[in-house]
């Protein structure tokens, strides 16, 4: 091609992030090598350590460097309640809201038969094993109000029915400072359903 | 601008991310059949699209292009089925893999889509599911051109005698005599004649059908998997553990 085949064999690779088509990866490129030469060595050294060292927490599923990570190594939070959320994105959105103080599974990902994602691809056995173990009294169903986020939540929740564990599912509905003249009609029917009596 | 389609009623079979804010959504349509479209923007947190694009939610599409992947222009949807039980989600899931992994694109099947809207209403609804799975998957059959009546032999082209014991073969149909294809054997013809008249009552008839349906529908998917059908084998698998239990 048109450059060395270090500089072509760095736009090619940089194409494998999501988003970064042909000119992107050029510019990238270009910019590492032109003004960013420090930038791009600790970029290279940090992609490769975590390309080794992240792992799965033993215990969430989560992305880890060890064998479980920072929150399942929170003594203070294994209290009895998990959260189940479908991706370390979620999770962090909950840690930041800053409200809850249990632990987590993540799935990372939610049933999806037409793709062949199955109960085992997200890690539910091991799930009803972590419930068993740890003694569970509350499980948090945090999963995405999609059609498939409702059909991975229903699952664990018949899967875990003969246990005696309170099974809670995040309330869906209106945004906060929202408009019900604007949300759409699949939002409003779930916040319909999971409508609560006032005096709660 | 050619290739224009506007107010076309339609369902989302399935989605998957494109690039970094886009959605390509498989679609059922009235009128076009199985069909991608790109929805541009749809895959942004805040798109209205997204929450619109889901499975089983009865839409009115619009979209662009002259190239074999077509551009979403807009999206007009109302809340569809409510499938209050975890099964009937499932067989929600179960008819649209088998539309996506069976019907071949662009081939209008508008039986098939009345039958569709019919069978999400009735998971909705009714009291029984089995006949409405087999209601679809005998549309589905018949718009793949894969169609046979329950009471008719093939070999012997006569009807089912009541007191008679028959057998099938995916590609021939009802059999009187045995032949090499003949995944099936000893089907009563007086089950055969229930089913004929739309009677799925009966466990003999429930079974029946399921078990011919499924040796077709196998023989369509040329060993291609059908997920949505593991699904429901594994909560149903579990489902049943934990009533054992609870019986202990
Ligand atoms: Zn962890």
């Amino acid at each position: 091609m048109a450059f060395s085949p270090l500089v072509d064999e760095l736009v090619e690779s940089l194409r494998c992030l999501p988003g970064v088509g042909q000119k992107t990866a050029q510019r990238m490129a270009f910019h590492l090598l032109e003004r960013g030469r420090q930038g791009g060595e600790r970029l290279a050294g940090a992609l490769e350590q975590a390309m080794s060292g992240v792992r799965r927490c033993d215990s969430c599923q989560n992305f880890a460097d060890t064998e479980l990570c920072p929150i399942c190594q929170d003594d203070s939070r294994r209290n009895g309640t998990l959260c189940i959320v479908e991706s370390p994105s979620d999770l962090l959105a909950l840690e930041q809201a800053g409200d809850y103080q249990g632990g987590y599974f993540v799935l990372m990902g939610h049933l999806s038969p037409i793709d062949g994602i199955g109960p085992e691809e997200i890690g539910v056995e091991r799930l009803l094993r972590r419930v068993q173990d740890e003694n569970v009294t509350e499980i948090i169903l945090a999963t995405n109000p999609t059609v498939e986020g409702d059909a991975t939540a229903h699952y664990i929740a018949d899967r875990l029915a003969d246990r005696p564990v309170l099974v809670t599912r995040l309330a869906h509905g209106i945004p906060v400072g929202g408009e019900l003249g604007y949300v759409d009609g699949f939002t409003l029917g779930h916040a319909f359903r999971g409508r609560k009596p006032l005096a709660d | 601008m050619t290739g224009k389609v506007e107010q076309e009623p339609g369902y989302v079979l399935h989605r998957r991310a494109w690039r970094e804010t886009s959605l390509i959504v498989d679609l059922f349509t009235l009128n076009h059949g199985r069909m991608s479209v790109v929805a541009r923007g749809a895959n942004r947190p805040k798109s209205s699209w997204k929450a619109q694009l889901q499975p089983f939610q009865p839409l009115l599409l619009d979209w662009q292009g002259r190239s074999e992947m077509k551009t979403l222009t807009a999206v007009e949807g109302r809340p569809g089925p409510v499938f209050e039980r975890t099964e009937r989600l499932y067989c929600g899931f179960y008819l649209n893999e088998l539309i996506q992994r069976l019907l071949p694109p662009h081939d209008p099947a508008e039986t098939l889509f009345a039958q569709y809207i019919e069978s999400l209403d009735a998971l909705a609804r009714a009291s029984d599911d089995e006949p409405v799975l087999r209601r679809f998957e005998q549309a589905l059959v018949a718009a793949l051109g894969w169609g046979f009546e329950w009471d008719r032999v093939t070999d012997t082209d006569s009807v089912v005698d009541p007191d008679g014991n028959y057998y099938y073969d995916p590609e021939q149909g009802i059999l009187a005599q045995p032949g090499e294809g003949s995944l099936l054997q000893g089907l009563r013809g007086d089950v055969l004649k229930q089913l004929a008249d739309g009677q799925f009552e009966t466990p003999e008839a429930r079974r029946l059908a399921k078990r011919v349906m499924r040796v077709l529908i196998d023989h369509l998917l040329q060993g291609r998997p059908l997920h949505s059908r593991n699904l429901f084998t594994s909560w149903r698998g579990g489902a049943n553990d934990a009533q054992g239990t609870t019986g202990d």
